[in-house]
Formats: structure tokens, C-alpha cells, sequence
């Protein structure tokens, strides 16, 4: 479908919806190509493609709130009368309050032309053989090139288009079954992609570990990769969004204003940044912006969209899902020392790689745990000793984010799988006393 | 065009498709096809945020050469789409320069299979579902004197699925589900609890009976008051450990499922789910005792988990994983069948038309032994039940675990005497799986989503198994 027929089909939507009844009616609707290749052993297990078409239609009316998406080249008067249908059968939403009515958004259109299949594929080949020029005997990972075409059309007269490009890679390397290290990069180009680079660090923190021995629980000196800084940042934006506020299922509830981290952390939601999770406007249409959450350790603000704001009596900070606010870039400042310097300030104390399968025991006290994997390292007087396994990081999150001591002027640009799944820019964190527990039968 | 139209149309382009994936050096093709008729509805504190119906219909092509597989799907549902898509795979496919799996299975299979709709859910009308779930929240909200936030999400699907490949195979299946997910928090004063559960049915609209949704939730909201008001703190140490179904279910999946999927233990999802602490010569070791044998079973009538053929064609069967404490069988689709040499036994099992199948489990649970929970609870002197949980987590190669208790009791001389607030559970795989040492006659299940796969797959599954008693456990 080319684009001129793409942006009819979205306000023709929008019209019908209207025309049957909504009082208010958004879409947005994305042409995506997305390629992704798996490889693992060193070699490639699959390579995807996936080129769809959806129609992502919002709509209100008597504040009966229904979605539903038209797919494909589907007849869209079919699926708009069902959604209608179901509004009027259905009840007001307490959370609806509108939707955003104008915008200072601005379209952005840039050219793409397809990297060749084999292009990828060699950007895989890079990788693997990096990886194992910096001593890995084997690595696992995933590579996507994605491209999108996003087109919003809104009841209120708000009409936007955008589109971009992406290259990403996630690569786990191992130097055998106990030893390995992870890392990830991307880039909205293929100019600044270089695969090489996350291989080399993967592999190098993979062939730092040597014979892992079982951790100690107790509390102790951690300095924490970008993989995990990542995981932590999400879990912010989660937190932060003011729907989960709302809900009664956030640990920041009735803290703005409040000491939530030490004076090491400013955290703050950007997708203006041209950056994995850049995009020009939210899904109301609205402008996206610079959103500070944290600033020197204070909770200053949640995300918003045009209903979450007015029940907070703030200005939606262009933060829409139409049901529920979320982040879309997330940024933790940068310090002044470098992360080696930070390693070398430790006197005994751990280096954590990646962590993974973060759950709550209570989300509204912020108590959850997470499980270091990847390179563990052990660090005694600025030297790493050797490694450690088997460990479990206990926390709460607020607690944790308050003994950050500090964070390097090295920042990566990480988002992971089901960890990190906001794209944050994040340091390395210098963290204190962090609480480390593990299996009472490890051996 | 009606939906019956739809499928019909939908089959007769897989058939397309497939034709259009013939070509020099392919070795195997499939194409399948999905249209799944959808309606979530989600609740917050008792009001409905948003209700959402949408139809998903789609084509995927599987093409594999001696070098590599290429995969393609597409929602655009006409014959320009399917031959873009198979075009699209064939050259993804010669793209690779490795050696792929070879994903025949050697066998030819031609099956329909359904599942009944006592209800169908297509019979129920939208708001009488709305009441229904209201309803469930009323029980949420009235069933405590404290304050409460709550969530609920419902979710049902009708789907009808269709699989054609070069070998001849075709099987076509209607499966439809129900799930439901609420989330509970408590306050008192400055304290909170918070209680998530998860059922999940493949049939009708009977499901809510079948599950006894409303039945569990009026529990499940007087245990969590219980145990914010009464519940004490406990002094870590060693106990004679009784589980309740919820946490032998979970821990069937987590650590005895989830390591003998044979896609993980060959490094296939390394850089996501991770692997395993078992390997492809495993099996025959000793992880746990004689009491456990643990089993997957797909053809469990009604089940979350259900199916009669996998989403590669391959009839479904049960799978006995962990026999008396031994490992036994792992879960194969057919590339880890073709590569590890066991070949399928009908665990690939694809989320959506938009992915490829993966080795995933269906019903996960520990065969019953012969004590009564009265018998297991009786012969504890000094112990804690862990009925269920709440924050929970594995390694990466499924060694490590921890459950922490939402739902747990004191154990005296025998009785259980007062509620327990979050006790901690930090374990191996070998250390939980060896100590139990009595197993209990009744089964209960519990739904869950199991998350496995880049782009992530959320699949239905079900776990559980019996009351189990451990001894000599340090619960923290």
C-alpha cells in the first residue's frame, strides 16, 4: 500500500468511527519491515521477515472506552461497527477523560532503502567472528533491522506521520558453559552500527570468568553494567507511569517531592533523542518531550497521557498509549569517573554483567529480586580475582536506587528482551551495600 | 465475507503458499494459517478502562534449505501477499551459509481436531460478560473490610488454525480459550499485600464455572487479609517444608520444564531464556527423588495448555520428564528433534501466525502419590505450608530458584497454627526435587503464560500437581 493510500485509509477510519457515533476516535496505524535473524553456536538458526499492515483504532463514545485494530487489508466498516457495537454494550471507563485536541507535533518523513538480506546476515558473521577472535568459543544472539511507517489520525484534526529505521544486535558469548558475557547495540543507521563493538565487550567479560565459585550472601559492593543499570531504569518508567499509579500498583504513589534515590540519580524520559525509541509523537499525537522523573534523587513527576493528566490536574506529557501512559526512551545521567576507575575504587566488592526474571513480592513497597547472569566478577582491591555464580540481587527498589554512590561518564544505550524493555541510556552504577542472596544447598 | 468464508479462503491460500515455496534446494516447507477472533476487556478498581474485539488473521511460510531456514509471514491476505511471503522466506532461506536442521519428520498426518464450546463464547452476549467480570470485582472489593486496588484482566479467543506442509501434512483445528488474571492489593495502614492469580480453560464460556473463578476468588481475598492482619514474621531455619499445589505447579514448570526443553539445552535460546543445567546426555541422571515423576501433557481434555497436533503438524502425546527422580524425555520440536537425534514429540507450538514454532510445554504437573494433605500436614512437627506465591525467579539454566509465600501457615505438632508472612524459599533444582519425600493424591492446576522466544511468545500452559512435604528445608 503506498503512503498516499496508507494515510487515507487511516482517516477514513477515523471518519467512520465518527460517523457511526464515537465522540471520539483515534488511529494509528503502522506499515512495518521488520527483518530478524536467531543465531546461536555460532550459527544462524533462522532468518524472519515479517511485513504487515495494522490499524490501530481508539475509541470513545458516552466514555465507553473500545480498541480494536483493523489488519491487513481487511474491510475496516466491518471492524469499526463491531467496536461500536461494543460501546454501546459496554460501560463508562472511570479513567477516560479525552483526548489530546491539538498538537505542536511536527511529521517527519526520512528515505529508506533496504539493506540487502546478505548485508545482515554479514553483520551476523562480524559478530560471531569477533566474538571469537576476543576468545569466545561460542555465541547466541539475535540481530533485527526494522523499519516502520507511522501514520496518526485523530477525530480532534490531529494528522502526523513519522517513520525510521533501526539496527540493533544482542550477543552472548561464551567461553564454555559457565562462562559468559553479554552485550547489545544499536543505531537508526547503518553508518554508526557496529556489531564488532558489543561482540568484543561480551566476549571479553565472558573470558574474564574463568571458574566461577558460589557467591556469599550478605551485602556488598557492586559495580553494575548498563545491562543491568537498564533493567532498573525500566522498571522506573514502569513505575512512573501514572496509570500504575493509579491502579494502586506502584511503589511511587505519593512520593512526588520525595527522596526515591541518592543524589547520584536523575532520571528522565526522551524520545526526542535520535536513539533506539526515538519517535516525534505519542499516540494521541501529542509532541513528544523530556519528561524529568528523578532529579538528584527526587521523585519529580509520572508520565502522562491527556486522560491520566487531567485526573492528576497536570499537562499530559506526551506519554500516550490512549489507555495507559508508558515510557519511550529513557535516560539516567552520565558522572565524571570512568567505569574502570569505579572497579578500581572497589575494595572488595562484585561486578555484575546482565540480570534477568525481576519479580515483585509487593509492587506498591517496591520488594522484588533479580538474578545476576553472565559475567559475576569478584573484585578485591581494585583488582578482579575471580568469579562468582549462583547469587540473587533482594531489594527494594527505592532502597536501591538510594545507595547508588555513583555512575560513570561512560552511558550505553541498552534495551533487552524482556528486561530492559524500554531503550534506556544508562552509566555504570557504583551501588553499596547491595543485598545478595542465593540457594541455602549451593555447592 | 463471513468468517467460515474467511478460513476457507484463509486454507486455500496456505495451500498457495505452500505451492509458491517450491523451488530448487528446498528440502521442506510449510505455510500455516491462523484468524483468531479475540475480546479482552481489562478492570481497574472496578471500573472497565477499555474492552478491546479484534480478529487476527495471517499466513506464515517456513521454508528450509540444506543451509538455512528462512520464515515469512504477512497479514495481507491475498494471493500477492502469499507469494511476496514465500518469495520472501525462499530467499532468506539461500541468504544463510550454514547447515540447518532438517525439519521432516518422515510422516504424512491428516487430522481436524475442535474442542467443544458447552457455552460458546460467541453465544454470550458482550454485557452479560462485562456483568460477570464486574461481579467477580464486587467479590474483590466486598470480600475484605480493608482497602483495595484491583485489576482484572479477561481474555477469549476462538481460533482457527490451519497447517499444510511438503510432506503431505495437513491439519486444520478450532481451539478456543478463556483466561482470566486478576490483581489483588490489600492496605492496612502503611502495610500492603498483593495476591496475583492466573486461570486459563480451552472451551466455552463454562470456563468461569469450570474454574470456580468466583469461588477462588472470595478465598483468595480472605487469605490476604488473614494474612496482613495476622500474619507474623518467622525466625529462619530449617523446616519440614509443605507445599500446596500452586508451588509444586510452579516449580514443575520452572525447574523441571523449562530444563528439559531440548532447544535451550542446545544453546538455541542461550542469548534470552539461557539454557540449561541439563545436557543432551542427561538423561538417566538422578534430580530428585522416587516420589517425583513429573509429566507434560498436552491432550489433557479442557486443559490451558491443550492440543491434539502441534503447530508443525506432529501429534500430540504425554511426556514423561522427570521418572522417579530421573531425567527422562525432553520436549522436541522438529528442528531440536533433527539435531539432538530423538526427533518431535509434538512440542513446537507457535503463539501467533507471526512466529515461529518453538519447544514449548503445555500442561506441566507431578503425577499424585498416595498421602492424603491431612496425612502430609499431619506428620510435620515443626514446619511451614506454602500454599502459594508471589514473587518467584529461576536462573538461566534453571537451577536456582525462589518462591516467596503469599498464602503460608505455620505447621506445629501437625496443625497449622498461624499465618506467616513472605517466607523465603531459596533452592536448587536438585535440592527441592530430592527432598520430597511424600506426594499427595489430589491434583490441582493453575494457568499460566510461559514467556520463551524473540519476538517473545506468551503461551498458555498449565501447572500443578499434588500437596507435596519436603523435610529438613532452610525457608529464610
Amino acid at each position: 500500500m503506498n503512503t498516499e493510500k496508507f494515510k487515507q485509509m487511516t482517516e477514513d477510519i477515523v471518519d467512520y468511527a465518527v460517523t457511526m457515533g464515537a465522540d471520539d476516535a483515534v488511529v494509528n496505524a503502522y506499515s512495518t519491515d521488520t527483518r530478524q535473524i536467531r543465531f546461536s553456536q555460532n550459527s544462524i538458526d533462522i532468518f524472519n521477515r515479517w511485513n504487515e499492515l495494522f490499524f490501530h483504532l481508539f475509541l470513545a463514545k458516552k466514555s465507553r472506552v473500545v480498541t480494536t485494530t483493523v489488519k491487513g487489508m481487511e474491510n475496516y466498516k466491518e471492524v469499526v461497527e463491531g467496536a461500536i457495537r461494543t460501546a454501546d454494550v459496554s460501560e463508562p471507563s472511570e479513567d477516560y477523560s479525552g483526548i489530546a485536541k491539538s498538537s505542536t507535533a511536527t511529521s517527519h518523513r526520512s528515505e529508506w532503502k533496504p539493506l540487502p538480506d546478505r548485508k545482515l546476515t554479514e553483520y551476523v558473521e562480524t559478530a560471531v567472528q569477533k566474538s571469537a577472535e576476543s576468545g569466545a568459543r561460542s555465541a547466541a544472539g539475535t540481530l533485527y533491522n526494522e523499519h516502520a511507517d507511522h501514520y496518526i489520525s485523530s477525530s480532534t484534526g490531529i494528522r502526523k506521520f513519522e517513520n525510521g529505521s533501526s539496527l540493533y544486535l544482542s550477543i552472548r558469548c561464551f567461553v564454555d558453559d559457565g562462562a559468559s558475557g553479554h552485550s547489545v547495540v544499536s543505531s537508526l543507521s547503518n553508518y554508526g552500527f557496529r556489531p564488532e563493538k558489543a561482540a568484543e565487550k561480551a566476549a571479553s567479560l565472558a573470558k574474564l570468568v574463568g571458574k566461577p565459585v558460589p557467591g556469599e550472601e550478605g551485602r556488598h559492593d557492586a559495580v553494575l553494567d548498563p545491562m543491568v543499570a537498564a533493567t532498573l531504569v525500566s522498571q522506573v518508567g514502569s513505575m512512573s507511569s501514572a496509570f500504575n499509579v493509579l491502579g494502586g500498583f506502584s511503589c511511587f504513589a505519593g512520593k512526588i517531592g520525595r527522596k526515591v534515590a541518592s543524589d547520584s540519580v536523575t532520571i528522565e524520559d526522551d524520545a526526542t533523542r535520535t536513539l533506539g525509541g526515538k519517535r516525534y509523537f505519542d499516540d494521541e499525537g501529542v509532541a513528544v518531550r523530556k519528561t524529568v522523573l528523578v532529579s538528584r534523587g527526587v521523585l519529580k513527576g509520572f508520565l502522562h497521557n491527556t486522560s491520566t493528566a487531567r485526573k492528576f490536574r497536570k499537562r499530559t506529557t506526551g506519554n500516550a498509549g490512549l489507555v495507559s501512559p508508558g515510557a519511550f526512551s529513557l535516560s539516567m545521567n552520565g558522572g565524571s569517573e570512568s567505569h574502570e576507575k569505579m572497579i578500581e575504587e572497589l575494595r572488595d566488592g562484585l561486578y555484575i554483567n546482565n540480570v534477568w526474571y525481576t519479580r515483585y513480592q509487593n509492587r506498591k513497597i517496591g520488594n522484588f529480586s533479580t538474578i545476576p547472569r553472565d559475567a559475576i566478577l569478584r573484585v578485591r582491591k581494585g583488582e578482579i580475582v575471580g568469579s562468582v555464580r549462583d547469587i540473587r540481587i533482594t531489594e527494594n527498589l527505592i532502597k536501591l536506587l538510594q545507595k547508588v554512590d555513583s555512575v560513570s561518564k561512560e552511558r550505553e544505550h541498552i534495551n533487552w528482551w524482556l528486561e530492559s524493555y524500554t531503550p534506556s541510556t544508562v552509566p555504570y552504577l557504583l551501588v553499596r551495600n547491595l543485598n545478595i542472596t542465593r540457594s541455602a544447598d549451593t555447592n | 465475507m463471513k468468517g467460515s468464508d474467511q478460513e476457507a479462503s484463509g486454507f486455500d491460500l496456505a495451500e498457495k503458499a505452500l505451492e509458491f515455496c517450491s523451488g530448487a534446494g528446498v528440502r521442506y516447507a510449510s505455510a500455516s494459517f491462523r484468524r483468531s477472533k479475540q475480546l479482552s476487556m481489562f478492570f481497574k478498581n472496578g471500573s472497565l478502562s477499555v474492552i478491546s474485539p479484534v480478529t487476527d488473521s495471517g499466513i506464515s511460510v517456513r521454508v528450509a534449505t540444506a543451509s538455512g531456514v528462512g520464515f515469512a509471514a504477512t497479514n495481507i491476505l491475498n494471493v500477492q501477499g502469499v507469494r511476496r511471503a514465500a518469495a520472501v522466506a525462499k530467499s532468506m532461506a539461500r541468504a544463510c551459509d550454514g547447515t540447518a536442521a532438517d525439519l521432516r519428520s518422515g510422516s504424512e498426518e491428516k487430522a481436524k481436531w475442535t474442542v467443544e464450546q458447552k457455552i460458546p463464547l460467541e453465544s454470550v452476549e458482550t454485557n452479560s460478560k462485562i456483568k460477570r467480570i464486574s461481579e467477580l470485582d464486587k467479590i474483590l472489593e466486598k470480600g475484605t473490610s480493608l482497602k483495595s486496588y484491583r485489576q482484572i484482566a479477561y481474555d477469549e479467543s476462538v481460533t482457527t488454525k490451519y497447517y499444510t506442509d511438503t510432506e503431505g501434512t495437513k491439519i486444520s483445528a478450532m481451539d478456543p480459550k478463556v483466561e482470566l488474571n486478576y490483581f489483588l492489593m490489600l492496605q492496612k495502614g502503611a502495610d500492603f499485600e498483593q495476591a496475583h492469580r492466573q486461570l486459563g480453560y480451552t472451551g466455552g464460556f463454562e470456563a468461569l464455572e469450570k474454574l470456580g473463578v468466583e469461588d477462588r476468588a472470595k478465598l483468595e481475598v480472605e487469605n490476604l487479609q488473614n494474612m496482613l492482619e495476622h500474619g507474623k514474621s518467622m525466625k529462619s531455619g530449617r523446616y519440614d517444608l509443605v507445599c500446596g499445589s500452586e508451588v509444586t505447579g510452579i516449580a514443575c514448570h520452572e525447574s523441571c520444564g523449562h530444563p528439559m526443553e531440548a532447544d535451550r539445552i542446545m544453546g538455541r535460546e542461550a542469548s534470552q531464556a539461557g539454557k540449561s543445567f541439563v545436557t543432551i546426555s542427561s538423561p538417566g541422571a538422578v534430580v530428585g527423588s522416587e516420589a517425583v515423576t513429573i509429566v507434560d501433557d498436552p491432550t489433557l481434555p479442557n486443559s490451558f495448555g491443550y492440543y491434539m497436533y502441534d503447530d508443525e503438524g506432529i501429534k500430540a502425546r504425554r511426556r514423561v520428564l522427570y521418572d522417579h527422580g530421573r531425567i527422562n524425555e525432553f520436549l522436541q520440536n522438529r528442528e531440536s528433534g533433527s539435531k539432538s537425534g530423538f526427533g518431535s514429540n509434538g512440542s513446537g507450538r507457535a503463539s501467533s501466525y507471526g512466529v515461529e514454532p518453538l519447544v514449548r510445554m503445555a500442561n506441566t504437573y507431578l503425577l499424585p502419590g498416595g498421602f492424603s494433605e491431612d496425612e502430609i500436614i499431619g506428620d510435620v512437627r515443626n514446619g511451614i505450608l506454602l500454599n502459594s506465591f508471589n514473587e518467584w525467579n529461576i536462573d538461566d539454566k534453571r537451577y536456582n530458584q525462589k518462591y516467596v509465600g503469599r498464602e503460608a501457615y505455620m505447621i506445629e505438632n501437625g496443625r497449622l497454627t498461624h499465618p506467616v508472612r513472605a517466607p523465603v524459599l531459596e533452592i536448587t533444582t536438585p535440592g527441592f526435587w530430592g527432598a520430597v519425600e511424600a506426594v499427595g493424591r489430589e491434583i490441582r492446576f493453575s494457568g499460566g503464560t510461559c514467556g520463551k522466544g524473540d519476538p517473545m511468545q506468551g503461551m498458555e500452559v498449565n501447572m500443578g500437581g499434588p500437596m507435596i512435604r519436603l523435610r529438613n528445608i532452610m525457608i529464610k
